[in-house]
């Protein structure tokens, strides 16, 4: 809502300065968009002097000026015979790409062939208030070129104000200028009487048949003869234009300037066109059919409301106005409407006709059904009777149907509460004073009586409110909270989350942030749980419209577009949630993922030629395990999930539970062009599961003081077993070969004693496949480290382990040693 | 022989003074102190002389040799040090960069996130995760903000196929934590993605983060709401920070305040604040006649951009390689 100061300053009992003014505004609670102080935001408008002026065209509407804007430079602007202007006149010119303070551009425009390259700007146009005929005129030469600022004194300021959803009270000037008086302790000027002459019955008689006074709390109506349908005067013209309103003739005027004013929309239908003398409130049935004022037709499939005479709809109810209804320039009678709807019905009505008006906007937030009368309507019943205008009279009484009366409610205060509530104390005079700024009344025992216009409030805490508005926010001192101490702290999953982030980026990896709604196909892919996927019914792109599954596949986005701008080696990260549901239960489930590849180590300046490959990948997963105490991790083939490649992919299972996946991503089935040009893996893992099977804190295995042997054994095994099977055949070969150990005499001990060496790892420090191992087979070379606690072994007696183990390998899998 | 002797001195000292090279000082070397040497012929002097002759001349000899060697030694010493003025190829650079991998980076989005929420843990606020796919209850309705209420425009919902909505403000956990930990006292605090149809622009992405937090006490105020608010401002923006409460309006908190935050000269609207509606606490199960708090939400992606100076939103969410190292 566009507010223009000079215009607030008509409903303020006293002067401030600007600054003061706007100040206001957000102390009080509006929130201002944005301000333009005029005099500054209409620098660009200069004064030009109009050279020549020619009629254009035969209808006698447009007129060709050349006008001089600066010594010697004439432009061509074509405008309206609306407002006259004349030859020699200097007039506020916007040439072609100004911005006006309403936020409107001035385009270069084309009329009849004729290229207009400004406008003359009229002061409502240019936000300003007009003080006389609308048009501000120089016949000085020497402003010629000058700047509109600097010879015209501007004190007015464009505040375009957001009023919040709970305050339609503040959608007009009055509501607007009480919360400001209120705070710069002023009084709120009103610009009538709100007292209701009772008019005599006089001439014509309208009978309103209201059918559900539930959506019609009230409905007020009257006729006015003798109206003079024509242009509105400058003031009111200039009016509507700053709040970015139409002129369109002198009743239209009114009802909108009035709705602008009060907040309460109004309606002035032609009189002549209805039939009956009577209006009806109603639904619409369904057979029936509506034009309205902007020429579009609603029939009646949703039954809206409508506002209908004895025949037929002649109107959206808070809506929009009827076509055949209208005020034209030939109409003689009008009958004036107020009325106030129920706001959800009128919501309903708008959001399901797709129309929303500056009247729906609103009715849907909440009128007051006693201002309407004394306040709105009475106000422009004054205005239509005044001679300035349209010079009507009344022809009938108000026919006024307002079945049950809206009374104040009444709220019984503790300033005891109130301070609690604040945290400062409050007084009940503190209250008192407040809220009676804002016209509320009290009685002794601080019982406060709420005008009606004041919808929001439904609860005391408002009044509470008001009260700190009023004393103003800053008023309150913090204090330190005093409360029952509670204890502070992360929850287990976003603390593993925490150690997860430090570690990945400790190793190199970029952390990223990629959104989880994105295309089906790649919210889909990588998945590894079953689960049915979660669609948005109202996406906004086709980029959005799918829940993702999987963190992988938007990684692999982000790698394509690092590559489009060059990059050869990636490592991104990001711990988010995934999405699927099973039997309508969503499962939110919190995932790491991660996308590598290219050089191992991409900023070694000293050349290094190796690429992450499968086993490095895995290397990072198992490592990241590690650091969060997860053991007994197997990795296993398995179908792979789509998006990885088959050859190159490996289930990561706790025991029998299943706790990520880690694959060579197939660029390909993604559908995705590879620009990386490097072999990429991607990983996955699922934090809830993990939280689950993590290690609680490590106890103390003591330390060995007795040398450790190391033995590596070289076996050519056949090609089709895996490692993970030769490496357990090892460990249950090596316990029993401890079983079989004859120990050698020591000097130290003449007593019989037994030893217990122990494997404390087996590592596979070489593998090769090649012609001089045959072609079923691989040469494996593993190395292991044993040691017995409290005797170190001979060499003979290492070597009766290994004998043993490797005897116990080859008959188990045929193993030769090479 | 003591003329001649002072004359072999002199001859040593100016042959071993024009040595312009290790090697030529050698020469030198040899050839008064070497096996067929000058001092060696004058040595073979001493067989003919008497003992204390011997005595003398051998004293005499002495004085020329160290003359001469010392002479050497200095000579020696400065050669090499010119000599070795040159680059000495053993020695490091240690300007040049280690060798290393390149480091990794936390999203600015999460290290603010963590950052506030530590701050928050340390005044006495629990940490969970709430559903971002939300009931239309949650998100709205126990929020005091039904179907038919205008505030719903401010959200531009995004719904799914089975009806539920993704949250639009992580203030949806609010009535869950009052019901999942029972009867105040209550620090409760949740963080992560929102969801709105807004268009994307440097300001505006459909998916945001958001962090939000309630304390319920009975005597938790709105001065105490100021309080905390300062305590985490002062943490992210240092001690002098100064705040702007102005009122504003929030379906779920009365007294509502937006907050502003004094940046580089400038208000910057940070988070918006309030106390709990009675309404909402009803619903969170939370007797209001009993109990009060406040309640404060605030967008992360707007925190992050104010703190590093990123201009556009949806840089953070491009996650390009030159934006990511920054931070």
């Amino acid at each position: 809502m566009h507010i223009n100061t000079g215009w607030l300053r008509d409903y303020l009992s006293a002067d401030c300065k600007e600054s003061e003014l706007l100040d206001a505004f957000m102390t009080v609670g509006l929130e201002v968009e944005e301000e333009h102080d005029l005099s500054h935001a209409l620098e660009p408008i200069r004064i030009g002097f109009i050279r020549e002026k020619k009629a254009l065209g035969d209808a006698g509407k447009l007129y060709e000026c050349q006008i001089e804007i600066q010594k010697g430079k004439l432009i061509t602007v074509v405008c309206a015979s609306e407002h006259p202007v004349e030859l020699g006149w200097g007039i506020p010119v916007a040439t072609a790409g100004t911005k006006l303070p309403s936020g409107a551009l001035i385009a270069e425009g084309n009329f009849k062939g004729i290229r207009s390259e400004g406008m003359i700007c009229l002061d409502g146009e240019m936000g300003l208030i007009a003080r006389s005929s609308g048009l501000q005129v120089f016949k000085d030469e020497a402003a010629l070129g000058e700047s509109l600022s600097s010879v015209s004194s501007i004190q007015e300021s464009l505040v375009e104000v957001s009023v919040l959803p709970n305050r339609p009270d503040c959608l007009g000037m009055i509501g607007v200028a009480r919360e400001v008086a209120a705070v710069l302790d002023m009084e709120l000027k009103y610009p009538s009487s709100r007292e209701m002459n009772a008019s005599a019955q006089q001439g014509e008689t309208v009978a309103v048949e209201i059918d559900d006074a539930s959506l019609c709390t009230r409905y007020a109506c009257q006729v006015f003869d003798g109206v003079q349908v024509r242009s509105s005067p400058h003031w009111l013209k200039s009016r509507l234009q700053t709040a970015g309103l139409r002129p369109i003739n002198n009743v239209v005027d009114i009802t909108n300037f009035v709705m602008l004013e009060w907040g309460q929309p109004l309606h002035a239908f032609d009189f002549d066109a209805l039939k009956g003398n009577r209006i009806e409130v109603r639904r619409m049935s369904s057979a029936e059919k509506l034009k309205l004022l902007d020429e579009s037709e609603v029939d009646g499939t949703h039954q809206p409301l409508v506002i209908a005479d004895a025949e037929k709809p002649i109107a959206l109810a808070g809506i929009m106005g009827g076509w055949d209804s209208q005020t034209t320039a030939d109409s003689k009678r009008i009958l004036l409407e107020a009325a106030c709807f129920d706001p959800v019905c009128i919501r309903t009505s708008s959001r399901k006709l797709r129309i929303s008006t500056d009247s729906s906007y609103r009715f849907e937030r909440g009128t007051d059904p006693n201002d309407m009368l004394s306040g709105a309507f009475n106000r422009a019943s004054e205005l239509l009777q005044d001679v300035e205008l349209s010079g009507a009279k009344p022809a009938s009484g108000i026919t006024d149907s307002y079945p049950n009366v809206r009374q104040r409610t009444t709220f019984a205060l503790s300033s005891k509460r109130f301070s609690k509530l604040l945290g400062t104390d409050i007084s009940d005079r503190q209250i008192e004073e407040c809220l009676t700024k804002l016209e509320m009344t009290h009685d002794d025992n601080l019982t406060i009586s709420v005008p009606t216009w004041r919808v929001d409030v439904n609860n005391e805490v408002v009044l509470a409110e008001d009260v700190a508005r009023l004393l103003r926010y800053d008023s309150i001192k913090m204090k330190p909270m005093v409360a029952t101490t509670t204890k502070g702290r992360v929850s287990e999953t976003d603390g593993l989350r925490t150690k997860i982030g430090s570690f990945l980026t400790s190793n190199g990896f970029l952390e990223c942030r990629t959104p989880p709604l994105t295309t089906e196909q790649i919210a889909l892919s990588f998945s590894q749980w079953q689960g049915e996927s979660i669609q948005v019914q109202n996406p906004i792109s086709k980029e959005m419209t799918t829940l993702r599954q999987s963190l992988v596949g938007s990684l692999v986005e982000v790698v394509e577009r690092n590559a489009r701008r060059g990059a050869s080696s990636f490592r991104f990260f990001e711990v988010d949630r995934t999405f699927r549901s099973n039997d309508n239960e969503i499962d939110e489930r919190w995932m790491i993922g991660g996308v590598v590849g290219g050089a191992v180590n991409d900023s070694a300046w000293i050349a290094s030629e190796k690429e992450i490959d499968f086993l490095r990948a895995k290397g990072l997963v198992q490592n990241l395990l590690a650091h969060l105490s997860v053991e007994g991790i197997t990795y296993e083939s398995d179908s792979a999930a789509k998006g990885y490649r088959g050859e190159e992919y490996a289930v990561i299972k706790h025991g029998s539970q299943r706790i990520g996946a880690l694959g060579r991503i197939d660029l390909n089935a993604l559908g995705i062009k590879d620009r990386a040009r490097v072999t990429l893996y991607g990983m996955e893992l699922d934090i809830s599961t993990l939280m689950t099977v993590k290690s609680p804190a490590k106890i103390f295995a003591g330390l060995a003081r007795t040398q450790v042997v190391a033995r590596d054994i070289s076996i050519v095994v056949p090609i089709g077993l895996r490692y993970a099977e030769i490496a357990k055949s090892l460990e249950n070969a090596f316990e029993a070969a401890v079983s079989n150990l004859e120990a050698e005499p020591r000097k130290e001990t003449d007593s019989s004693f037994s030893l217990q060496p122990k494997l404390e790892s087996v590592i596979c420090i070489d593998t090769f496949v090649g012609e001089s191992v045959g072609a079923d087979a691989k040469s494996l070379t593993i190395r292991m480290l044993f040691r017995d606690e409290t005797y170190s072994l001979t060499s003979g007696e290492a070597q009766q382990l290994m004998d043993y183990v490797v005897s116990q390998l080859h008959s188990e899998h045929g193993v030769v040693q090479r | 022989m003591s003329d001649q002797n002072d004359e072999l001195v002199e001859d040593a000292l100016k042959s071993i003074a024009a040595a312009e090279t290790l090697s030529e000082l050698d020469e030198v070397r040899v050839q008064y102190l070497g096996k067929k040497g000058k001092l060696k012929s004058l040595q073979a002097e001493l067989k003919s002389l008497s003992p204390e002759e011997k005595r003398e001349f051998g004293k005499k000899l002495n004085g020329i040799k160290q003359s001469i060697q010392g002479a050497l030694a200095e000579k020696k010493t400065a050669l090499e040090a010119s000599e070795n003025s040159g680059p000495d190829l053993e020695a490091i650079d240690v300007t040049l960069p280690g060798v290393c991998a390149l480091p990794g980076h936390r999203h600015p989005l999460t290290t603010t996130m963590e950052e506030v929420k530590a701050i928050l843990v340390g005044l006495g606020f629990r940490y969970d995760d709430y559903p971002e796919v939300e009931s239309e209850y949650y998100n709205f309705d126990a929020l005091n903000t039904p179907d038919w209420h205008p505030a719903r425009d401010m959200h531009d919902s995004f719904y799914t196929t089975a009806g539920n909505v993704l949250r639009t403000h992580t203030s949806a956990f609010q009535t869950r934590a009052m019901k999942n930990f029972g009867p105040p006292p209550l620090r409760a605090m949740t963080s992560g993605r929102c969801y709105r149809r807004d268009e994307i622009d440097a300001s505006h992405f459909p998916i945001f983060h958001q962090l939000d937090v309630i304390a319920i006490d009975q005597n938790i105020s709105f001065a105490d709401l100021k309080w905390v608010l300062y305590q985490l401002a002062s943490a992210l923006f240092g001690e002098d920070v100064q705040l702007r409460f102005r009122p504003s309006y929030f379906p779920f908190t009365t007294p509502s305040a937006e907050v502003d935050v004094m940046f580089n000269g400038k208000w910057l609207e940070i988070l918006g604040a309030g106390m709990i509606r009675p309404e909402v606490l009803q619903a969170g199960g939370v007797d209001s006649e009993k109990w009060q708090g406040f309640a404060f939400g605030l967008g992360l992606d707007r925190m992050a951009m104010i703190r590093h100076g990123i201009t556009d939103i949806r840089l953070m969410y491009e996650n390009e390689e030159a934006f990511l190292r920054q931070f």
